[in-house]
């Protein structure tokens, strides 16, 4: 008896890691990516790079004709901030793509088709790639969405939840040391945060279910706090971010721009001391935001006309 | 078996780097950029073996009220759908339902068949298609649709006429 008791404890605190065994070493900022839709209708868009500063700005990714980078959620850097895993949109089909940062030099990651794949995010050691893939078309309820991972060269794919034509899959974010990832699940009910280890096992759910959209969610680079936002389903964007303790407690919320803000998804910088998110800017558009970490110093990165969001932070290279 | 064959098989097609070529042969619209029209109905240029026509899906669908959380059978309508170009045509049904995913997607889903074509399309006169594809919430009044021939084991034909 005491020894299965021993076990269950054992099992218990390797479930639940402490903050400080799932931190990875921050790394200096560098650059941050964005998206940029060039037309209203938010049909054309594609990944831009600018110092936090707002100067430097570039262009990296060129989307063919008909095609969209980043529609739906940041892009993420790798590690060493050399390349970013990102999803193309076109023709009614997503795929994961990376682009070299140095050259623009871009590749496609998931096989063409029409299955889906999003919400590609690197591991710490940019080393391995989670990422979403949606089966279809739907029919008779059918729409098989897992979450897998793979080398970040594209090869070795693992499926590590099968959610089992009974939910979807929102954001996904790794821990610092790659050895957990946090993931949205979508059903009927709404929507939860689990946890689950890289290697595989037993998701956990660390969130009750919210009758809203995680919109946000980033694994802070201390290892300590999630980074959330919580926006309406009747909406593309807005609601105000919070954190929490990555076993789902402790919510802390660190903006308060009210029900009517268009705030886009938030990523933190890798030092783990800024956040970058989007909200109303020239026009009405959203342009690119700094804060600290506690809410407070928000600065503007980019002001154009242009519809600007899906941000994400990368190291210094 | 199936999962394991899938499984398998979609390692192999990521492994190789091999991109999946649609079955030569089988019914595909790809992609067809379809704007809402004034009486609910959609339509747009849409290309069938490379050849540009336009389609058209009739009767009102409005993806932003019709859409339902993952796992109902809420809000399933049937419709009819064509594509054309010049004399060419193909017609078919569809039931249809709109799925609210994740990140902004209203992801349109299930299917039906192809009930009648002209003469160069005689081939795929009855077969079981699937219409799919997203429209964002944010532009509610677009979507990119494609019209294809089942290819996942398992699937059960809508039958319509």
């Amino acid at each position: 008896m005491r020894k299965q008791l021993f076990a269950l404890a054992a099992a218990a605190a390797a479930a639940v890691p402490t903050a400080a065994a799932i931190a990875a070493a921050p790394a200096d900022n560098g650059q941050i990516a964005f998206r940029r839709f060039f037309d209203a209708k938010h049909r054309t868009g594609a990944i831009f790079l600018i110092n936090p500063d707002g100067s430097g700005e570039r262009q990296i990714t060129h989307p063919p004709a008909g095609f969209i980078d980043s529609q739906y959620g940041p892009a993420d850097f790798s590690a060493d901030g050399s390349r970013l895993v990102f999803t193309r949109s076109g023709r009614g089909h997503d795929a994961l793509w990376t682009v070299d940062t140095a050259t623009g030099a871009e590749r496609r990651l998931t096989p063409a088709g029409r299955d889906g794949y999003d919400n590609g995010v690197y591991s710490a050691d940019g080393r391995r790639i989670a990422f979403g893939h949606v089966q279809g078309p739907l029919k008779h309820h059918d729409l098989r969405v897992t979450l897998n991972l793979m080398a970040a060269d594209g090869t070795h794919v693992r499926r590590l939840v099968d959610l089992n034509y009974e939910a979807d899959l929102g954001r996904v974010a790794w821990s610092p040391d790659g050895t957990l990832i946090v993931y949205v699940v979508a059903r009927r009910t709404g929507q939860a945060l689990f946890v689950i280890a890289a290697r595989g096992g037993r998701p956990r759910r660390i969130s009750p279910w919210h009758k809203a959209e995680f919109n946000t969610l980033d694994w802070s680079p201390d290892g300590k706090r999630l980074l959330i936002q919580l926006t309406s389903f009747d909406s593309s964007f807005g609601g105000d971010y919070s954190t929490i303790r990555p076993d789902g407690s402790g919510r802390h919320q660190l903006t308060h721009f009210g029900p009517k803000a268009t705030t886009g998804s938030a990523r933190w910088s890798p030092d783990g001391a800024s956040i970058v998110f989007a909200n109303k800017g020239v026009g009405g558009n959203d342009d690119i935001y700094t804060m600290r970490a506690d809410g407070s110093g928000i600065t503007a990165v980019t002001h154009t006309p242009s519809w600007e969001s899906a941000p994400a932070w990368g190291p210094a290279r | 078996m199936f999962k394991v064959i899938a499984v398998f098989t979609a390692t192999l097609v990521l492994a190789c780097g091999v991109a999946e070529a649609f079955p030569k042969g089988k019914f595909f619209i790809q992609g067809a950029q379809l704007t809402q029209q004034t009486d609910g109905s959609w339509s747009g240029p849409g290309t069938l073996d490379g050849v540009k026509g336009k389609v058209k899906i009739f009767g009102r669908i409005d993806p932003a009220t019709q859409a339902v959380e993952f796992g109902s059978k809420d809000n399933r309508s049937l419709h009819q759908w064509t594509w054309v170009a010049g004399k060419r045509r193909v017609s078919g049904c569809a039931v249809i339902q709109i799925l609210n995913r994740p990140n902004g997607v209203l992801l349109w889903g299930e299917g039906g068949r192809i009930t009648k074509t002209s003469a160069k399309e005689r081939r795929y006169q009855g077969r079981n298609i699937a219409l799919y594809g997203p429209t964002k919430k944010s532009d509610p009044t677009h979507a990119q649709i494609s019209i294809a021939e089942l290819g996942h084991p398992g699937r059960r034909p809508t039958k319509c006429r």
